[in-house]
Order: structure tokens, then C-alpha cells, then sequence
């Protein structure tokens, strides 16, 4: 009898969660397709007057725009992405390979940035670099006695790839320095017994071992860079380049007229359909970057390449360039710009007569105490409920041999192919037609976002479960332990730490994105992302500079958790599991899981 | 040859720097096979490194063949010494075929070789180790011990001064690793090549040595050929890391050169005298191997005989060829027994009998009397 209520309960949850994923996952992907099908008519794609045709897909592929659109997608993404890698390449060997002193403080400051949302360091290289009254440009222009505007212009092609590239580097430097310490360094040290020089072995052996690593971060950032808004929406549109991404935004909230959802949904499918080549491909590298796997030995500490004097100078110089100009200046520039009621290019005079006006102002008002409200409850709710559902769908993957396994893999998977926009608007049009009453409220952006982590946070938690062998769950049940005991005494201890580490991911994300908030937003749905953005729209430097720096401190503190957490739980668990025989805990692949994984997500 | 001189390495440890090497000097002749053995921690990786170039020493001199790799004014870079080694990984390349892998020496050497003569050396190497008809393999597709032999070619290919072996064995299963012990000492002799072992393990080291140094704490413990250091440990610490002894302490009743008279719980014990002379009253420590002692039927004659206690078996197990037992003295020490299966003693109390010429004092033992 026990049995036959413990087998239904079985099922019934089982059913209850295929049920969620599919409304989650599927209905968002079927609606984007139904509406990219349907002639809105002179209304929206699913009112009276619209019809079924292909309409959207002719003036979508049929139109030079497009194409163009397209060209500008691809060399936003891959000159962003040559950048980011050029630099983080070069920051990784130098923190991981070489003598180069205070190598943990320049990790910490290479990353420092992880946390700044997209929109906000656009905004702040919009102040530092803007033709007519940027703070770089003005500078450079009295300093080399020119007149007019310039000499850079942040508003072009190249201006945004320096943006979008700087802010790729902390996530794509985490990923490289994970795979230099999971190559073990006596494949390197072989090579010295060998007879190499340095030289030839980085040439012969670790550039050659390390390209499965770089080959998967970068199609991973491509796929990032592919679907990136903040840099477009900030910087672009100011000066009309578009790119995919704006265009869905422009389509969904145009100046004039009706939101085109259709027209917008077909283009949500030309970025999917960009999206995902790469992305199945980044799948099957994973794969097959285990065949790179060797017999892992005594672990010892890596040896470190000596530096000459001059060039342990280049290298800080290189490295403190980059921090300047990813962190300090566009930092010190919203800072700036947030005690002073109207902007002016900072000088000694303005510097003084500094002011906490804005901050005050800002505090003050209840629009911002409801944003920052709304914000962390979103962040909160949204970290809850993605892990949860992560953690009980990730348990029925890791677990179960039914068919339920590969279907819900699936299913867990086909977010990450979404951009965070296409989400916004899929979202948007579902709740336009289902009467359940959340537009317009905080739960419709929950609802989004939960949706867009969702792959995020179950690959987190197949990590977590995965590594909690099976044996365990039943030498409790051998034990005497009940299996809610079981469940409740050791497998939900052992999963904390990824569910903690999940939980802190997706807050900050939540927290960090504009464009799902921007899509679905409402009068009394306002966030501390939008916020900003309106205030910037509207020409309020100061409020925008204090909101900022309030963001700023939020995301670094939600970050700086995450890290912590990452960091932190491996160790201990690794240490119980293998006891270190050369004194010092050697660094084992797994070790850097974490912060793969943190570093796989933050910049999504 | 290898010769190492007042050796020192020290690491940060926890507020305080560690010696990891300590004043290490050794010397291993052109063609001999020397080995550290030790405990984890005891320096011997350290040293191995240092030898390599993998590591930077703090201070001493190394010595390859004729050429001062390491002093106080001189590093010479690993790639530039005249080496061979094999990692405890294997190291090998994954991106690589097991001739490419076997090749890399001949390729990156500054002199050019010319491509005849690279096959011929790696063919060469690979017949060494028992690989020929490998060569187009990915070197992924061969087996833990397969990547170990190819391992040891690579290291062979350019014919070094000097060939490392860090703990070359351990990854591998028991039986295989018996196997390739016998195989790489055949290969070492046949070779004549000089070679510096590194292993925690004393089986290895005693059977595949000509010499062995003990380490403990980064400073030599003892350092004596394999039988020396089996037969005849000078303290507590060898006696016990090379095989398994029973302690037995003592205190001085008589000494002449050729006997020594010991007090010892259990009652009096001859063992044969050292070199040095030791005063009545001294306490020492004796080593017995639990091979060399013998357990007969209690008789009357063997009662009286001097070196015979009166033993009660507590615990015996049945091994296979050998028989351990676990026996209690009169006084109440454990005492540790093997016997070949086929003679053991079945009964329970019983006589131990041991042969006053495997009763060895250890010299390093000593406690002076009245210190």
C-alpha cells in the first residue's frame, strides 16, 4: 500500500514538472513562431483584424536593413570578442604563468568589473568619450590645441566594440585562467626535459593543449556578444547603428504606432537561430574536450616563468591600463558626475565644489525606494524560485532513467538559446492573451527572468547533484533513514553550496539586466535598471550618476558573494575527499568548476 | 654521474619557512641506479627537481656528469641540461602521436637532425620499451602502462647523461607494476645509463637500486645498498619504513665485541655487538624482523636456551605462502611473528626462539646511562 502511494506521488511530481517546464520553456518558443507568422493587420498579431501569412519573414529577408543589421550583429560580436580575448589571453598567462608581483590583487581588480551592468559602463564611456563634450575628448582637444568635436567619437562601430570587448574581458579571463590551472604543469615541464625552450613549449605544447578551452569560451562569448543589448541600446542608437538586438526593441516600443510583434518576433528568430549554431556547437566541444583528459599525478606547484625587470613593468603597465580603463575611469566618471547637479568637464574648481545633492534627492523620492524595493524582490524571488525548480528538475536529469530524462534536459537547455530581449517580448505577448493578472506587475519580470536563468541555473545544479554519488543517498536509506530523512539530512546539506552559489548568480543577473524590465516594465513595476535608464534618457547626469553607483554596490556585494561562495565550498569539499600528499592542496580540475561556472554566467 | 653538495630548499609555510631539502649531499656514480625513498614530505620530489631544474634551490651545488648545473652563481634552465625523466603522470601529450611524443626531443634540439635519423632513433627507443608498431597511435589511445613505457622512451630518445624517475610506478596496478620495476632496472643495467629513482615505496626501492638513501625531514637518514639497509638499519626510523620490525627495548648487562648482553622486558636477549663499545646501563633499541623469529612446541629444552621466551599466539593469519602471527610475551609486548606456512605452529602457547646474529642493536638508538 506504502508502495503503491510512494510509486503515485512519484508520478504525480514527475508530471507536475514536465507540466511547468513546458508552459515555461515551449509556450514562450510557440508564441515567438505563431506571431511571427501572423499579419497583425492593423492591430496586434492575435487581434480581429490579423490573419495568418508570411509577411514578417518577407520584410524581414527580403530587405537590405536586414542584412545590414545582420553585418553589424557579427562585427559588434567578433571585434568585441577579438579584443577580449587579445587582452585576456595576455592577463591570464601573465596571473597564472609568470612571476609578475601582487598577482592577487590584479586578479581581483581584472575582475572588478564583473559585476557593473552593461547599460551603466555605456553610459559611463558615453560621458568619458562623446564627440562634443567627453571627458577624454575635451582633455585631449586642450592638450593638443584642437577645435571642434572629437577626436573620438564613442557612437560608432568601433567606439561600441571597445565597450562590449572591455566588458567581455572579466568573464573571459575567469574562463582562461580555469583552463591554465587545469592543464597539468608537468605536460609543460616534459617538454623542459625535453630540451625546449620556453618559447617552443608555448608554442608546441600549451597553446596547442589549451585550445579546446579558448576554442569553448570563445564560441560561448559569441553567443553572448550575439544577443548583447546594454552596449547597443546605450551607445549605438545615438548614433544609428543598430543591431539585431535594438531592432526587436525598436519594433516593440517604436516612437510612433503600434508595437510590431510580429515583425519582432521574426527577428527574435533570425538571432535564435544565430544563437543557437554556436551554442549546440560549444555543447559538442564540451564533449569531446574530454578526450584531452590525461592521468593527473602528484600535483605540484606551478612552476612560474621569471620575468626580467623590464618586462614585469610592461606587464603591470598593460594590466593597470586595462583596469583603468575597464573600472577606474568609467567608475570615477559616474562618481563625478553623481555630486554635481549639471555637468560640466571636471576640473580642479568643479571637483570642489562637489555635492551630495543627487544622493539626497535620490533617496528621497518614493520612485526609487519602490525601485530598490522592487528590485530586490525580484532579485530575491527570482533566485529562489529558478533554483528550486532548477534543483528538482536538475535531481529528476541526474537521477531518473526514465524517458522523462532526456526530454527535461532538452527542455532545460532551449532557454540558453533565448536572448534575455526575446524573452522579454515572448513573455509580453503570452500575458497580453492568458488572463493571468501579472502585467504590468514585478511577477511578469520574475516570470521572464526565471525563464531566461533556468539553463543557467540547472547546469549549476547538475554540477552540484552530479557530484553527489548515489551511493550516498542509499547509505542512508541502509542507514535506517527515511527517504524524506535521506532527502532532508543529505542530499539537501550536500547541494547547498551550489544552490547558495546558483542563488547569488541569478540575484545578481536579475539585478544587472535592463531589457526584460525595459519590455515588461509598468508604471508600478519600475527597477533600479529602468530607473537609471529613464533618468539618462531624460538628461539627469547627476541622478543617473548617484542611481549608478548605487547599482555599482549592489551587483559588486552580490558578486563579491558569489566568488566567496564558489571559492570557497570546493575547497573544503575536495580536501576531505583527497587527502593532499605533498603538503599543499594541489589545484584539480574541479576546483575551478565554480568559477567556471560563475564566470560562464555572470555576463550573460 | 650526479653529485650533489650541501643542498638547501626552503618554502613559506604557515607564518614560517619550511625546509623542504636540508643540507642534502649525495653522490651517484656513472651507471648506478640511486634512489630516494622516504615518506611524503620527506624532500625527495624537492631534490629530484632541483636535479631537473624544475625547481630553484636556495642555496648548494648540482653537478651532471661534468657540467655544474646549479651554485651560488650558476642556474642552468631545465631545457638546457643534458636529461631525461618520467613524470609520475607520464606527462605525455595528448595532442600528439605516440612517435611525435617520442620525437619532440630530436625535434627541438638545436642541431638540426635529419628526419632518417630521428625515425631510426625513436624506432629505436620505442623497440626499448616494447612499442615498436605504435607509432601513428594518438598517444590518448594507449593504456596507463603503455603511456608509461612510451614515457620512458621519450625520456631515452636522446641518449641524456642522466635519467629521473618520479615515482614512475605509482599510478599503475599492482601486478603491471611488478612487471615494469623488473623491466626499467633490465633497461637501466643494459643501458648503463645514471639514474635517480624517486619512490615511496621500499619494495621498489630495495628491488630495483644499487643504492638507497632514506630520507626524513630533507636530510639523509641512512644511505646503504639495498641489503644494508634492509639487514642492517642504523635507527628506528629505517628499521621501520623498510619493511616491518619489532621494537625491543633494552638496557646494557654485558657487552663484548663480538656479544651484547641486554635487560629487556620480557627477559634477557643476546644480540650481536656493533662497532661501538657500549657502557653497562645504556638503553638501546633492538630490530627483529618478524621473519627471523621462530616459534616452536614448548619443551624443556627449549626453555633453558639463552635468546627462547615462553610466548602465547593470540591471533594468527593465513596469507598464502606466509603465516603471520601475533604473540604476547610473558610481560605483555606484542610481538610480530612470520613463518612459511608450511612450518607453522598450531598451538598456542608456544616458545620464541631468535638467532642472537639477527638481533640488531640500532646504533642510533642509544640512550647513554644516567643522560
Amino acid at each position: 500500500m506504502n508502495l503503491i502511494r510512494g510509486q503515485v506521488g512519484r508520478l504525480a511530481a514527475r508530471l507536475i514538472v514536465l507540466v511547468l517546464m513546458l508552459y515555461l520553456v515551449m509556450v514562450p518558443v510557440l508564441i515567438l513562431l505563431a506571431a511571427s507568422f501572423r499579419d497583425p493587420g492593423k492591430g496586434l498579431p492575435f487581434g480581429h483584424s490579423s490573419f495568418w501569412s508570411a509577411v514578417n519573414y518577407q520584410e524581414v529577408f527580403l530587405s537590405g536593413r536586414t542584412w545590414q543589421l545582420v553585418w553589424n550583429t557579427i562585427v559588434l560580436s567578433f571585434g568585441s570578442l577579438m579584443l577580449a580575448f587579445a587582452i585576456s589571453l595576455v592577463a591570464a598567462w601573465l596571473v597564472e604563468r609568470t612571476n609578475l608581483p601582487g598577482q592577487g590583487f590584479a586578479f581581483v581588480m581584472i575582475i572588478a568589473g564583473i559585476g557593473t551592468p552593461g547599460f551603466i559602463s555605456a553610459i559611463a564611456w558615453t560621458l568619458l568619450l562623446n564627440p562634443s563634450n567627453g571627458v577624454l575628448n575635451v582633455w585631449l582637444r586642450n592638450v593638443f590645441g584642437m577645435t571642434g568635436d572629437g577626436p573620438f567619437n564613442i557612437s560608432t562601430l568601433p567606439g561600441m566594440i571597445v565597450v562590449e570587448g572591455l566588458g567581455l574581458v572579466p568573464v573571459t579571463f575567469l574562463l582562461l585562467t580555469a583552463a591554465f590551472r587545469a592543464l597539468d604543469v608537468s605536460l609543460e615541464d616534459a617538454g623542459s626535459l625535453s630540451g625546449a625552450p620556453p618559447s617552443l613549449i608555448a608554442r608546441r605544447i600549451t597553446l596547442p593543449l589549451l585550445t579546446p578551452a579558448i576554442l569553448s569560451a570563445f564560441v560561448y562569448q559569441f553567443a553572448t556578444t550575439i544577443e548583447s543589448f546594454d552596449v547597443p541600446v546605450t551607445i549605438g542608437l545615438r548614433n544609428n547603428i543598430v543591431v539585431l538586438s535594438t531592432e526587436i526593441y525598436l519594433q516593440v516600443q517604436p516612437s510612433t504606432g503600434l508595437p510590431q510583434y510580429g515583425l519582432a518576433s521574426t527577428y527574435g528568430i533570425l538571432l535564435i537561430a544565430i544563437v543557437l549554431l554556436p551554442l549546440v556547437y560549444y555543447q559538442r566541444i564540451i564533449g569531446r574536450s574530454e578526450r584531452y583528459a590525461t592521468v593527473s599525478g602528484n600535483a605540484y606547484r606551478s612552476r612560474r616563468i621569471e620575468l626580467s625587470p623590464r618586462a614585469k613593468i610592461a606587464g603591470l603597465t598593460f594590466l593597470g591600463l586595462y583596469v583603468l580603463f575597464e573600472f577606474v575611469l568609467p567608475t570615477l566618471i559616474l562618481l563625478y558626475t553623481s555630486l554635481h547637479p549639471f555637468y560640466s568637464v571636471p576640473s580642479l574648481q568643479t571637483i570642489a565644489s562637489s555635492g551630495l545633492d543627487a544622493y539626497r534627492t535620490v533617496v528621497g523620492s518614493t520612485l526609487f525606494t519602490d525601485s530598490l524595493t522592487n528590485t530586490l524582490i525580484v532579485a530575491l524571488v527570482t533566485g529562489l524560485a529558478t533554483m528550486t525548480l532548477a534543483a528538482v528538475v536538475s535531481w529528476m536529469v541526474v537521477r531518473s532513467r526514465t524517458m522523462l530524462r532526456p526530454i527535461l534536459d532538452v527542455l532545460a537547455f532551449i532557454p540558453h538559446s533565448i536572448p534575455a530581449l526575446v524573452m522579454g517580448l515572448a513573455i509580453a505577448l503570452i500575458y497580453l492573451y492568458v488572463s493571468i493578472p501579472v502585467y504590468g506587475t514585478i511577477w511578469i519580470i520574475v516570470i521572464a527572468l526565471l525563464t531566461r536563468y533556468l539553463s543557467l541555473a540547472t547546469r549549476q545544479m547538475n554540477t552540484g547533484i552530479g557530484a553527489i554519488k548515489q551511493e550516498l543517498e542509499e547509505a542512508g536509506s541502509a542507514s535506517g533513514a527515511s527517504s524524506l530523512q535521506t532527502f532532508w539530512r543529505i542530499l539537501v546539506p550536500l547541494a547547498m553550496p551550489s544552490y547558495v552559489n546558483g542563488f547569488l548568480l541569478i540575484a545578481l543577473l536579475s539585478v544587472k539586466n535592463l531589457s526584460i524590465p525595459l519590455i515588461l516594465g509598468g508604471a508600478n513595476s519600475s527597477m533600479l535598471a529602468t530607473l537609471v535608464w529613464n533618468r539618462w534618457d531624460n538628461g539627469d547626469t547627476a541622478e543617473t550618476g548617484a542611481l549608478s553607483i548605487i547599482i555599482m554596490v549592489i551587483t559588486l556585494v552580490l558578486g563579491a558573494l558569489s566568488f566567496a561562495a564558489g571559492r570557497w565550498t570546493p575547497g573544503r569539499r575536495k580536501a576531505t575527499k583527497r587527502n593532499a600528499r605533498d603538503g599543499g592542496v594541489p589545484p584539480s580540475p574541479q576546483a575551478n568548476e565554480p568559477q567556471k561556472a560563475l564566470a560562464a554566467a555572470v555576463y550573460q | 654521474m650526479i653529485r650533489i653538495d650541501a643542498l638547501h630548499k626552503r618554502y613559506p609555510g604557515q607564518g614560517t619557512m619550511v625546509s623542504a631539502v636540508d643540507g642534502l649531499s649525495f653522490e651517484v656514480a656513472q651507471g648506478e641506479l640511486y634512489t630516494l625513498l622516504g615518506p611524503s614530505g620527506c624532500g625527495k620530489t624537492t631534490t629530484l627537481r632541483c636535479v631537473a631544474g624544475l625547481e630553484r634551490p636556495d642555496s648548494g651545488t648540482i653537478v651532471l656528469g661534468d657540467t655544474e648545473v646549479y651554485s651560488a652563481s650558476r642556474f642552468i634552465p631545465t631545457h638546457q641540461r643534458d636529461l631525461g625523466m618520467v613524470f609520475q603522470s607520464y606527462a605525455i601529450w595528448p595532442h600528439m602521436s605516440v612517435f611525435e611524443n617520442a620525437a619532440f626531443p630530436l625535434r627541438v634540439s638545436g642541431h638540426r637532425t635529419s628526419r632518417a635519423k630521428i625515425e631510426e632513433a625513436v624506432s629505436e627507443a620505442l623497440t626499448l620499451v616494447g612499442l615498436a608498431g605504435y607509432e601513428s597511435r594518438m598517444a590518448t589511445q594507449l593504456s596507463g602502462g603503455q603511456q608509461q613505457r612510451l614515457s620512458l622512451a621519450r625520456a631515452l630518445v636522446r641518449r641524456p647523461t642522466v635519467l629521473l624517475l618520479d615515482e614512475p610506478l605509482s599510478n599503475l596496478d599492482a601486478k603491471l607494476r611488478e612487471h615494469m620495476r623488473q623491466e626499467i632496472r633490465q633497461l637501466q643495467q643494459r643501458l648503463r645509463i645514471t639514474t635517480l629513482f624517486v619512490t615511496h615505496d621500499q619494495i621498489e626501492a630495495l628491488a630495483m637500486s644499487d643504492r638507497v638513501a632514506v630520507l626524513r625531514d630533507g636530510r639523509i637518514e641512512q644511505e646503504a645498498s639495498p641489503k644494508d639497509i634492509y639487514n642492517e638499519p642504523t635507527s628506528e626510523f629505517v628499521a621501520n619504513f623498510v619493511g616491518a620490525t619489532n621494537m625491543i627495548k633494552g638496557t646494557v648487562l654485558d657487552w663484548t665485541a663480538r656479544m651484547t648482553l641486554l635487560e629487556t622486558k620480557f627477559g634477557e636477549l643476546s644480540a650481536v655487538s656493533g662497532t661501538e663499545r657500549l657502557a653497562e646501563g645504556t638503553e638501546v633499541t633492538v630490530a627483529l624482523r618478524p621473519e627471523d623469529l621462530i616459534l616452536t612446541a614448548k619443551s624443556a629444552a627449549a626453555a633453558g636456551q639463552p635468546n627462547a621466551w615462553p610466548v602465547e599466539v593470540m591471533f594468527s593469519s593465513f596469507t598464502g605462502a606466509i603465516t603471520e602471527f601475533k604473540v604476547l610475551t610473558e610481560s605483555g609486548q606484542d610481538i610480530t611473528v612470520r613463518a612459511p606456512s608450511r612450518v607453522a605452529t598450531d598451538q598456542r602457547h608456544v616458545v620464541m626462539y631468535a638467532d642472537p646474529m639477527v638481533c640488531r642493536i640500532l646504533p642510533d638508538s642509544k640512550i647513554d646511562a644516567g643522560s
